[in-house]
């Protein structure tokens, strides 16, 4: 039975590959747990603008004639002025319903709709025509108006440099949210794609891992495991073992029943080797069952870690080895 | 007790308190990175909709009859759906009002035939209908409004369905069963299990927690057994 410590390696082996992926999984996925969404949208920070209303409908015969192949035109106010927004292909336009003038979006026109729209605390501190593409402007035309505001938000709100639409607001927390979403998403340049070669790669082998892991506890879990908490804490059922070393010295202990012998020896200060931890990986913290019934019982492990001739003559290794019955033990050095 | 030993423990137990979550992770976000997402919004089902010409000379302004019926408007939207020019008017509270824009009049709602002859205009695949009809209530698929909804269900392999708006005869939504998969998945993804909001934070969190304490003693376990390895 080669399969568990296959199994094992295979898991080591992965954990150095996608272990460092994993954890920036697991804490992105704790950082979007607790962010606070509200401030990641930075909406609530903006008012609607409800209260203009359109009572009059416009003609738009003369706009459509003028654009004929817009894909669509729509009837909006603005700062209690009506206007045309026409949707081109590669553009928005912004016109006025009476003149036919096409607007221009001036900085004093985007300071009056960004003073009129907010409802934070804080105060406008700046308006810039952005050029740059950056992180936050992402997906949006450019030139865009970004108007800075002074708050416990670090608000910035983006318009729309030749219609004035709102464009998107982004907030200290949608800064913290997108870069973390660019670490669980492995997509480092647009960030939004999460279908990329990489991260495909990743989740695949994260599978495997997940699998192999699975198949590892239903391996390294036995019975006893459980048993043992209800003896220790709750039955405080006791077996007494008599330990031997190969100076001759013997040591009788008292441990909790279906304590793994190796943990068992360790509480009584009897530190065998082990680099693993218990994990029956190592093979280094072997002992020999000179009188008892667990001789009859071997793990897996014992089978992958020991020659057959030893199982024989009664070596175990300690972490796989639970106290049910009392034991005559001999380990092998003066520890 | 030798840290090595806490190491090995605390990552036994928490593998079984967690394992089988973060095995739900793995599956959920495997398919949700495998499958494109355009695929999955059946992007690939429908023609991609050129603007179609409006005459100009026959377009009819909005009535203020009309108009004061409907107060307060937010906007006017000309569009044209599958030919025929129309007037969307936002209202408050997200309602919509449909006007023709070569009458004047308020739209009544499409009928199969003209449903048939949308399908006809947008369906960009070659599966057969297999079955049109008038739901009184959107399905929870689309987010289950209190609106009447035309769905159209086809016969292919993932059941991809079409949903048209009742009056406008407007394509609203597209589903397929790659689609719904996704969508089961994004809900054991986030752990959504009650469906309630309050819930699925802190049951989020302490799983998401105790994966971490799994990854980081999971980690110090590989660091001592590499260096015994190199020992």
């Amino acid at each position: 039975m080669r399969i568990v410590s296959q199994l094992k390696r295979l898991h080591k082996w992965i954990a150095i590959l996608i272990g460092i992926q994993l954890l920036l999984w697991v804490v992105s996925g704790i950082v979007f747990s607790f962010i606070e969404h509200r401030e990641v949208g930075g909406n609530f920070i903006f008012k609607n603008n409800k209260n203009d209303q359109i009572t009059d409908a416009a003609d738009f015969s003369g706009v459509l004639k003028q654009y004929p192949q817009s894909t669509q035109i729509t009837q909006i106010t603005l700062l209690k002025e009506n206007f045309f927004k026409i949707e081109l292909r590669e553009q928005t336009l912004l016109q006025e319903t009476e003149t036919g003038r096409l607007v221009t979006i001036t900085k004093e026109l985007v300071r009056e709709i960004a003073i009129k729209s907010y409802g934070g605390k804080g105060q406008l501190k700046d308006i810039v025509l952005v050029n740059q593409r950056s992180d936050e402007n992402r997906g949006m035309k450019l030139p865009v108006w970004q108007v800075v505001f002074e708050d416990s938000y670090g608000t910035h709100l983006y318009l729309s440099s030749t219609s004035a639409e709102y464009q998107g607001v982004r907030t200290d927390s949608w800064r913290i949210f997108d870069f973390f979403m660019m670490l669980h998403f492995m997509d480092y340049g647009d960030r939004g794609n999460f279908n990329n070669g990489l991260i495909i790669f990743f989740s695949l082998v994260l599978v495997l891992f997940s699998i192999s892991g699975m198949l590892l506890v239903t391996s390294s879990f036995s019975q006893r495991d459980f048993s043992q908490l209800l003896y220790r804490f709750i039955d405080n059922q006791h077996v007494k073992l008599r330990i031997l070393n190969v100076e001759g010295k013997l040591q009788k202990i008292k441990v909790s029943k279906d304590t793994r012998l190796l943990e068992a020896l360790e509480s009584n200060n009897i530190e065998l080797p082990s680099v693993c931890g218990g994990g029956g990986i190592c093979g280094t913290c072997r002992i020999r069952i000179v009188k008892g019934r667990a001789l009859s019982a071997a793990a897996l492990s014992d089978h992958d870690l020991l020659e057959e001739q030893d199982l024989t003559k009664g070596y175990r290794l300690a972490c796989q080895l639970s106290v049910h019955h009392p034991m005559d033990i001999e380990i092998e050095k003066e520890y | 007790m030798k840290r090595v030993f806490w190491f090995r423990r605390l990552h036994k137990w928490l593998a079984l308190v967690a394992g089988i979550q973060v095995s739900i992770w793995a599956f959920s976000g495997l398919y949700m990175t495998v499958v494109d997402l355009d695929i999955i919004h059946g992007d690939h089902l429908v023609k991609k909709q050129e603007s179609l010409p409006i005459d100009p000379l026959l377009l009819v302004t909005i009535s203020p009859v009309l108009m004061e019926s409907i107060i307060p408007v937010q906007s006017i939207e000309l569009k044209n759906y599958f030919g025929s020019a129309v007037y969307e008017i936002r209202a408050h509270k997200k309602n919509r009002v449909i006007v023709d824009a070569y009458t004047g009049e308020l739209k009544t709602e499409v009928n199969e035939q003209q449903v048939r002859g949308n399908v006809a205009m947008v369906y960009a695949g070659t599966a057969e209908i297999i079955s049109i009809e008038k739901l009184r209530l959107y399905p929870g698929e689309i987010g289950g409004k209190k609106l009447p909804v035309w769905r159209v269900v086809f016969g292919d392999s993932v059941a991809s369905t079409l949903y048209f708006h009742h009056i406008s005869g407007k394509l609203i939504s597209k589903r397929t069963h790659l689609w719904r998969v996704f969508d089961k998945l994004w809900t054991l993804h986030i752990m959504d299990y009650f469906r309630s909001k309050g819930h699925q934070g802190y049951l989020f969190r302490f799983f998401s927690i105790s994966s971490l304490l799994l990854a980081i003693f999971g980690s110090g376990l590989l660091f001592y057994r590499l260096r015994g390895e190199v020992k």
